[in-house]
């Protein structure tokens, strides 16, 4: 959830990594009187509303040195075309101002690996096409703006590892994530995402995810592939049991706070009477009767081999579509309980009624080893 | 407040004059650095009193250059940080946390002792609690009695009989940084949960100290 440790220069200074790339050679150390000697141009919080590149080049004296452009806390409304002479930038400041369109020069900027655009009015059509052509792009914030869509260029920019899209309108998050696989800090606090598709259990370097502030309600099974994952943000949502597989996690925070979290088990949700397909096909899985091409329609073929197994280790069957959730708590190194959603084949799989599972003696709490979960989630933020 | 004094032996007026006078009264109320607010605050309790009036109205009147606090802003992906400043010689703990973008707090008390928090930059958002009832058994969801917005300099002020608090950055992008004052210091509190109003005590430990990173887990 947090970006914070690599915030703009609004908050404090000497955050970046600069690739000082200055000979020490005579001709710069003449240049005593350059305040850009360090490769830096700050005009930052100048209440400039349009920005007269021919103006900066002329005091600048080598564009081409300059790789950090400080140009946050303005009121741009956009950004000239003349950008791409500072060729050798490599981190572009252009947070807090008003900034409504970036021009395609931005795209010319190939060794930009920091892009700073938080706190504008950028929309969906103001970021261009040419932008997935940042192949060393590394970090982009675009957090507090008006995007209504999760911008499609990123997908396109493997090399990227931070994204911040926090405060926006995005509601939507399309099953393309796969591509990311480098990202190790993926921000979408604050938007009205609906749901987490599939492929997000593809970014294998993700380390701090954070979905607070939307409209989830459930989270993709994938979600337990992310084994670098560190920090999950779940707060303000609307959960009201997660995935089991969450426990295999390593986390070192989850904060639910803010969820219709199921405090009690109350009743079992309601279950569908399976159809005779349903019953018919179980029986096949369980018995193990055996079939194939050559004695079944394809369509059945297909169908039976998509069983799901019964979550409960106990028993064998499987289910299709019937299904029985079942709310399980879980225990949370003996303090916070945690309503897990599991899917069982029927309501008989219950080994315990659930309301009796609070006590972290019930013998349910073998089907998940207790040590381990003290292990993990060492500070959980529930409260 | 009057009082007649039968003889005038120097010493029985000092000791009257020390009965009504308020022992912060010779202190300025404006501290201009964040040296002179630690030295104002060490000079107030070097009573075993704490007049909250007096520290409410230091912490709030302290401008706040960011350059004094630089040294003690460092933010944390996964929670965030308390950066003890100064440790009253075991009187107080004056201490900046750090809050990026949309962290919080548990809902948590104070071991009895007195709060006060300044928001240095950014907002944070304060929602009080009331206790949970009593030791039996029954658990209910915690009642919110209140919330506040804290910014630009503002004080907030809480301590055990006013209930429990969590504070938090509502932000998604910006980071808030506050600063906090205990009196007495104290190294374990509850945390709460919020649907249940069950506590479990809790070990705080400090990020940095004097701006030097620790490695307390």
């Amino acid at each position: 959830m947090a970006s914070a440790t690599l915030s703009t220069s609004d908050d404090y200074d000497g955050d970046y990594d600069f690739d000082d790339d200055f000979d020490a050679d005579e001709e710069n150390l003449n240049d005593s009187s350059q305040t850009t000697f360090n490769d830096t141009v700050d005009y930052s919080h100048r209440n400039i509303s349009t920005l007269d590149i021919n103006d900066l080049f002329n005091s600048v004296r080598n564009p081409n040195r300059i790789t950090n452009l400080q140009l946050n806390s303005n009121m741009l409304l956009t950004v000239p075309s003349q950008i791409e002479h500072f060729r050798s930038i490599i981190t572009l400041e252009l947070s807090n101002n008003q900034l409504i369109q970036l021009p395609f020069e931005i795209s010319l900027l190939k060794n930009l690996k920091n892009l700073y655009l938080k706190n504008n009015a950028l929309d969906d059509f103001s970021l261009p096409k040419e932008l997935e052509q940042l192949k060393q792009l590394e970090v982009i914030n675009l957090g507090g703006n008006r995007l209504k869509q999760f911008p499609y260029q990123l997908f396109q920019i493997s090399s990227l590892k931070e994204i911040y899209l926090g405060s926006n309108q995005i509601t939507f998050l399309p099953d393309l994530f796969q591509t990311l696989n480098k990202v190790e800090i993926l921000y979408l606090g604050g938007n009205q995402i609906g749901n987490v598709p599939d492929s997000i259990g593809f970014m294998r370097s993700l380390v701090v995810l954070n979905l607070s502030g939307n409209r989830l309600r459930t989270l993709p099974r994938s979600i337990s592939y992310l084994n670098r994952l560190k920090s999950l943000s779940l707060h303000n949502n609307q959960f009201s049991a997660l995935p089991p597989d969450i426990i295999r996690l390593d986390l070192q925070e989850l904060s639910l706070r803010n969820n219709p979290l199921v405090v009690r088990f109350v009743r079992d949700l309601t279950y569908d009477v399976p159809t005779l397909k349903e019953l018919a096909a179980r029986t096949i899985k369980l018995h193990r009767v055996p079939y194939h091409d050559g004695t079944l329609p394809r369509s059945l073929v297909g169908y039976l081999n998509a069983a799901k197994s019964c979550l409960n280790p106990k028993c064998k069957g499987v289910y299709f579509e019937s299904y029985h959730k079942n709310i399980k708590f879980v225990d949370f190194c003996g303090k916070f309980y945690l309503p897990l959603l599991q899917f069982l084949c029927s309501p008989a799989c219950t080994s315990t009624p659930t309301f009796e599972m609070t006590s972290s003696d019930s013998d349910d709490t073998e089907d998940i080893p207790t040590k381990d979960m003290t292990n993990k989630f060492k500070k959980v933020l529930l409260g | 407040m009057t009082e007649t004094l039968l003889n005038t032996n120097t010493h029985d007026i000092q000791s009257a004059r020390m009965k009504y006078v308020d022992a912060t009264a010779h202190l300025s109320t404006q501290p201009n650095s964040l040296k002179e607010l630690i030295d104002l605050i060490y000079q107030a309790f070097s009573t075993n009193e704490v007049d909250i009036d007096y520290v409410r109205t230091i912490m709030t009147n302290y401008k706040g250059d960011i350059k004094e606090w630089q040294q003690y802003v460092k933010f944390q992906q996964h929670r965030y940080t308390r950066n003890l400043v100064d440790g009253g010689n075991g009187k107080f703990n004056l201490m900046i946390l750090c809050w990026a973008e949309s962290q919080g707090s548990s809902i948590h008390n104070h071991s009895n002792s007195h709060c006060f928090m300044k928001c240095l930059q950014g907002t944070l958002i304060e929602t009080k609690f009331a206790w949970p009832h009593g030791e039996n058994e029954a658990e209910e969801a915690m009642q919110e009695i209140g919330r506040s917005e804290l910014k630009d300099g503002k004080v907030a002020y809480i301590n055990d009989s006013i209930g429990l608090h969590r504070v938090e950055n509502p932000s998604h992008t910006d980071t808030g940084v506050t600063l906090h004052l205990y009196v007495p210091p104290y190294d374990h509190c509850n945390v709460y949960d919020e649907r249940t109003g069950r506590a479990n005590e809790a070990h705080v430990t400090f990020y940095s100290r004097g701006g030097q990173l620790t490695k307390e887990e």
